[in-house]
């Protein structure tokens, strides 16, 4: 209520998006829902803005005009209501908020129902990390939601653990994600660029950590990011993203976990269940990843699942390089 | 209401008046009135209950309807007729007390609290019962007392994972040869509806957090290097049919408080019984023989709920 | 409104309590100095020493609590979150959230001011059960223990909400707390049923319902809440420890149970108790503006009626805060029409307000700036409810800076705001003194400078998408980090002065208690009953029953107060 809106835009010198115009008030509208919507955030702004200065105009000229002075009598007017200005103070404040109601529910409509023939992907939120699959075309596990510009994206959203939400300011879309149970939203980007995705649902450590970014490319580009897997899969992310932390330490403590620590292994000698020994190497790894039962560690139980299927050669290739660097 | 009315005796007559009261009619309606707020807010917190049992039945009704088979109709109907036999020496007693018969009264009140402990031991009973075949709440449900005899005496554990919740763990002695079948046979025998079976030698995972919470559940665990490892050792995963550990956290939820309440209730009679035999009522004063009578008609009340809800589920 | 036997009424100007001549005559002490050492406040049943005792405790749980936002706004002054590491930031905002919410801001107006006032301005000697009241205020102690006892035991992460399965997973001592507060909503239960029992039967003779003072309609329709909606957390609170200790499958998705039931469940009880929080604050307001404009208040009726209004649809709009939960869309369309609902009997309250000041003689004193204060505050805090009620808008805003300003200026702005104007408005008439007009007035304009200064940056956080309980902001694009931090910057320079203008009313009402003027019996010239008693009561308040011959509102009869403070 400080600062009118058109006024003043947020500083946006340097950053991701060159596009990055958001007002005081606002972020930058990169979605049909901000655009939508933002307009009856604005309508709300300026109402609320004359009836603030409604309330507190008269409320100060009241107590400049009627201030009791120093040795002057007390001159008062018991006015003890008026029937017919209470009257209107109460319907006309609710014909308004009828009015914000139908309004904002109609938009509530729109923005519940994917369109049809919308690009469908998948959300897995879990402590404290994004995922997003691809099942169209195949990719599993992107730690960037990649999409294109000009066309709905459908995500269908599950949670592992806790509860997170789903959020990108730029688009104003939210929506819970929970564990057991899926949820959807969906957008449609207008403007290319990246931008921020937060978890707004309080999870724990790593709440305020668990970000990721949407970038929005060209159909042509998203075509091809498509096309090869989703780009350049990051051994890292995928550790965690396809929970093999949940078994394996990444140091060189087991740290009670079932499945052996990692760190400082490659190249090293392993003594299998069966008293072979053989040396750690690329193609090892890689079988234990795909058929992890066939040569098991020495005091090991044999309980790791397969990941054949669930992992593509360059997914797999990446992890091998980040094996190779933990230390 | 804002004019004191009733009778206007002087204050010697009256000891149990009150001194910020202006008369006996005063202070009367104002117990009563609070005494009737005091059931409202019980009303809703016992609905409260209710509306998480009607969410459960909702989400899973055939839970609802295969584990209440465990509890018993002819306890549930005998504990039903002693809380409503009560119901009656209470009312009994408030009559009484209005027409100031002070033996009848300390004699219903006596009879109403022995009809509250009978109700406490039929109680007991079952739930001493259910402790025994292991339907327990939540993670405490592993139903190990339905194992017959010779599976009971080689039982060394009986555990739940968080992570797999439906399911229980049975580890047996491993010198003893323990099958499938005769676990089957054993839930079969006692209605335990059981969806699969597995041994689970092999197939047990068991993360450090899942042990962690295993361990606070039941007690110490072997290190589960050990226990993986024993290739022959006889362990199964039982998973049983629906949410059984769902009902029974809402059975002894629901029939703890309710339980709770009795025991109040115990405590109340007892009291108002100690005041009635030191003199303290008279036709003029029985304001708490009658909140008391209050209570313990909703306390019978929310049972008259929970019997149907519960023991005759269809 | 006069005292049965007595013909003269309070004289502003007098600086000692007046009666008739043969009651002065015979004054009885003062139920401040009626008896002596610890054991007789602790086993008072005097309802103004346990409101006394009250007072004093919420004061104190305010100050942890106000302790514990200063350190998370330092915290916030940086976007990496170099002071605190993320899970002692977490614990930290969870316990302000919930010593604020249970032990501070549920009791504040109703269970200290309330419990002093009630029994006063119906003309009683007291609450219709002492002993209750003394009781309330033990289980409230004990509450409060248990609820302190979880910070020594490591405290608990989960936000003053307890959403499931978070709370039901997490390591720490969820349970003392849970405990706590379920043990603190008996206090609130009692307190409820023991103030609806005392409006309905003790009501002085000529006391009708239509001149009952407002902030006894509040705090009657507060009442309702309190025994109607606390049951609902009691229970969810032992489901939650069941689930916990048990897992018995209700709440916790893990086992089988709908997280959201639980937050279905939590909200029931916790949307009306941010009435709970905000219809005392509403009474006091309705009595300040009167009083000191000198005004009979405008629209009696509306305003009483709309507080009871408040009170019903409060049980109706608890969805509001799952717009984004995964609830359904039809249960989205009601729960936001619901909520528009409840804005209207709020605006009644604020218009009739502002008309009561029309044509007025309004004294500028320390209680009256705070009432204009809230005003503005409330007025701010209750418009930027509606881009939360409004279902498209509030899915961008939800859990975002944008709840956390609108909440405060609510709950701070509106009702800590009331509540320090009510402390001011009856601080002469509970302690027998008068504080300094000067050091009041500048201690209000701090925390009007101060309490803006915080909270108004973080409705520009907020619609810029800064979400709630964020340890660091350090993975804000980089385009915005700047605004961001600069937005969080001034919040905790606000509350920097906020914090001095805390400091600065400690001083001066403590200065009041041991060296203030004594206190005429009506200093500001109230019509009510509880100003026709001497400042500080006696233990029976009242030297003879009072009788009722007029509205609460009515200054026809006195000659106009020329209070020592009239500016």
């Amino acid at each position: 209520m400080m600062t009118i809106y058109p006024l003043l835009t947020a500083t946006s010198s340097a950053g991701t998006s060159p596009a990055g115009k958001g007002t005081i008030w606002l972020p930058e509208q990169a979605s049909t829902a901000a655009e939508r919507g933002d307009v009856l955030f604005y309508f709300i702004y300026y109402l609320s803005a004359f009836f603030f200065l409604l309330v507190v105009g008269l409320t100060v000229a009241f107590v400049l005009k009627y201030r009791r002075r120093r040795g002057q009598p007390v001159t008062v007017t018991p006015i003890e209501g008026s029937r017919r200005l209470e009257i209107a103070w109460s319907v006309v404040p609710a014909a308004i908020l009828v009015g914000i109601f139908f309004w904002s529910f109609s938009d509530y409509i729109t923005l519940s129902v994917p369109p049809a023939g919308a690009l469908e992907v998948r959300v897995l939120a879990q402590k404290w990390s994004w995922s997003f699959d691809y099942p169209k075309h195949g990719i599993v596990g992107a730690t960037e939601l990649v999409v294109p510009q000009g066309r709905p994206v459908k995500l269908t959203m599950s949670a592992a653990e806790v509860i997170h939400s789903f959020y990108v300011p730029a688009f104003r879309i939210k929506k819970d994600v929970l564990p057991n149970r899926y949820t959807v939203t969906w957008f449609e980007a207008t403007k290319l660029g990246s931008y921020d995705i937060f978890c707004t649902e309080y999870c724990g450590s790593g709440h305020s950590q668990m970000h990721a970014l949407v970038k929005v490319v060209s159909t042509a580009d998203f075509e091809q990011w498509a096309q090869t897997g989703g780009g350049p899969p990051d051994g890292k992310k995928l550790f965690v993203a396809k929970a093999c932390a949940t078994c394996h330490s990444v140091t060189t403590d087991r740290m009670g976990l079932p499945g052996p620590p990692l760190a400082g292994r490659f190249g090293q000698t392993e003594t299998l269940s069966d008293g072979a020994t053989l040396t750690i190497d690329d193609n090892y790894v890689r079988e234990s990843i795909v058929a992890p039962m066939a040569k098991v560690v020495k005091g090991y139980t044999p309980v790791m699942p397969t990941f054949a299927g669930l992992l593509t050669d360059p997914q797999i290739n990446a992890l091998i390089d980040y094996i190779k660097t933990l230390k | 209401m804002s004019k004191p009315t009733g009778d206007q005796a002087p204050l010697l007559q009256q000891p149990f008046l009150q001194h910020h009261f202006h008369s006996a009619a005063q202070q009367e309606a104002s117990a009563k009135l609070g005494m009737w707020l005091f059931l409202a807010q019980e009303l809703v917190f016992f609905g409260g209950i209710f509306l998480a049992y009607g969410a459960v039945r909702y989400f899973y009704p055939e839970t609802m309807l295969s584990a209440h088979e465990h509890l018993s109709v002819p306890m549930g109907a005998l504990n039903t007729a002693v809380l409503i036999t009560s119901s009656l020496t209470m009312a009994l007693a408030v009559h009484a007390a209005q027409r100031g018969a002070l033996r009848a009264l300390r004699r219903n009140l006596l009879l109403t609290v022995a009809l509250a402990g009978a109700f406490l031991v039929v109680k007991y009973v079952e739930y001493a019962h259910k402790f025994h075949d292991g339907l327990l709440a939540g993670n405490y449900l592993t139903a190990h007392g339905m194992l017959d005899d010779d599976q009971g005496a080689r039982l060394q554990q009986a555990f739940r994972l968080r992570a797999s919740p439906e399911q229980v763990h049975f580890r047996f002695d491993a010198r003893y040869p323990v099958t499938r079948e005769a676990l089957l046979r054993a839930f079969g025998a006692h209605k335990m509806p059981v969806r699969a079976i597995t041994r689970a030698d092999a197939a047990l995972t068991v993360s450090e957090p899942q042990l962690a919470h295993a361990r606070a559940f039941n007690g110490a665990l072997d290190d589960p290097a050990v226990w993986g490892s024993q290739a022959g050792s006889n362990t199964f995963a039982v998973t049983f049919a629906g949410k059984p550990h769902i009902f029974f956290g809402l059975y002894f939820a629901m029939t703890a408080l309710h339980g709770l309440h009795v025991l109040i209730g115990m405590l109340l009679l007892g009291w108002v019984w100690r005041r009635a035999g030191r003199g303290d009522f008279s036709r003029a004063y029985f304001t708490p023989v009658e909140n008391v009578g209050l209570y313990w008609h909703l306390v019978d009340l929310i049972w008259i709920f929970l019997f149907p809800l519960l023991y005759l589920v269809r | 409104m006069t005292t049965a036997g007595s013909t003269t009424s309070a004289s502003g100007a007098a600086p000692a309590p007046v009666g008739p001549p043969s009651a002065a005559a015979a004054a009885p002490p003062s139920y401040l100095a009626a008896q002596r050492g610890i054991l007789s406040w602790l086993f008072t049943l005097d309802h103004k020493r346990i409101g006394v005792m009250y007072l004093v405790s919420v004061l104190t749980f305010f100050f942890i609590g106000g302790l514990l936002a200063v350190v998370l706004r330092l915290e916030l002054m940086t976007a990496k979150g170099d002071l605190l590491s993320a899970d002692v930031y977490n614990k930290l905002f969870t316990l302000h959230g919930a010593i604020m919410i249970f032990v501070f801001i549920i009791p504040s107006i109703p269970a200290s001011l309330g419990n002093i006032l009630l029994p006063l301005m119906i003309g009683a000697k007291d609450v219709a059960f002492p002993r209750l009241n003394l009781l309330s205020y033990w289980i409230y102690l004990v509450g409060s223990i248990f609820l302190l006892y979880s910070i020594l035991a490591g405290a608990m992460d989960t936000g003053w909400t307890f959403y499931t399965p978070y709370s039901t997973q997490t390591g720490t001592a969820v349970i003392s707390a849970t405990l706590g507060v379920f043990i603190l909503g008996f206090s609130s239960i009692l307190t409820g049923l023991n103030f609806i029992v005392t409006i309905h039967k003790l009501r002085a003779p000529g006391l009708t319902w239509m001149r009952l003072p407002l902030f006894l309609w509040a705090t009657y329709a507060t009442a309702i809440i309190q025994v109607l909606a606390t049951p609902v957390l009691a229970i969810t609170l032992l489901l939650l420890v069941a689930e916990r200790v048990l897992g018995i499958g209700i709440f916790d998705p893990a086992m089988g149970g709908d997280p959201v039931l639980y937050q279905h469940f939590f909200w029931f009880y916790s949307h009306p108790a941010v009435y709970i929080m905000i219809l005392p604050a509403f009474g006091i307001i309705s009595e300040i503006i009167s009083v000191h404009s000198r005004k009979p208040i405008f629209g009696y009726r509306a305003i009483a009626f709309s507080s009871l209004a408040i009170a019903l649809l409060s049980f109706l709009v608890w969805g509001h805060h799952m717009f984004v939960s995964g609830q359904s869309e039809l249960a989205g369309m009601l729960f936001s029409f619901l909520t528009f609902t409840v804005a209207v009997p709020t605006a009644i309250k604020v218009f009739s307000w502002v008309a009561t000041l029309y044509k007025g003689s309004i004294q500028l004193t320390t209680a009256m700036l705070y009432a204009l204060v809230f005003l503005f505050t409330f007025t701010i805090g209750g418009l930027t409810g509606l881009f939360l009620g409004s279902l498209t808008t509030d899915i961008h805003l939800h859990d975002t800076y944008f709840v956390v300003a609108h909440f405060h200026y609510v709950m701070m702005g509106g009702t800590v705001v009331a509540f320090l104007g009510g402390l001011h408005h009856w601080w002469p008439k509970f302690t027998g003194r008068m504080f300094s007009e000067r050091w009041g007035r500048l201690g209000a304009a701090l925390v009007f400078i101060g309490f803006n200064g915080t909270f108004f940056p973080q409705f520009i956080l907020g619609a810029q998408g800064m979400p709630r309980r964020y340890h660091s902001y350090n993975l804000v694009a980089p385009d915005q980090l700047p605004l961001f931090e600069l937005l969080h910057r001034l919040s905790s320079l606000g509350s920097h002065v906020l914090t001095i203008a805390f400091l600065i009313m400690a001083g001066y009402l403590l200065h009041s208690l041991f060296l203030g003027q004594r206190a005429p019996a009506n200093p500001w010239g109230g019509a009510t009953l509880e100003w026709q008693t001497a400042s500080p009561p006696p233990t029976q308040n009242f030297v003879d029953d009072p009788v009722c011959s007029h509205g609460p509102y009515d200054f026809s009869d006195d000659p106009p107060a020329t209070s020592a403070a009239a500016g």
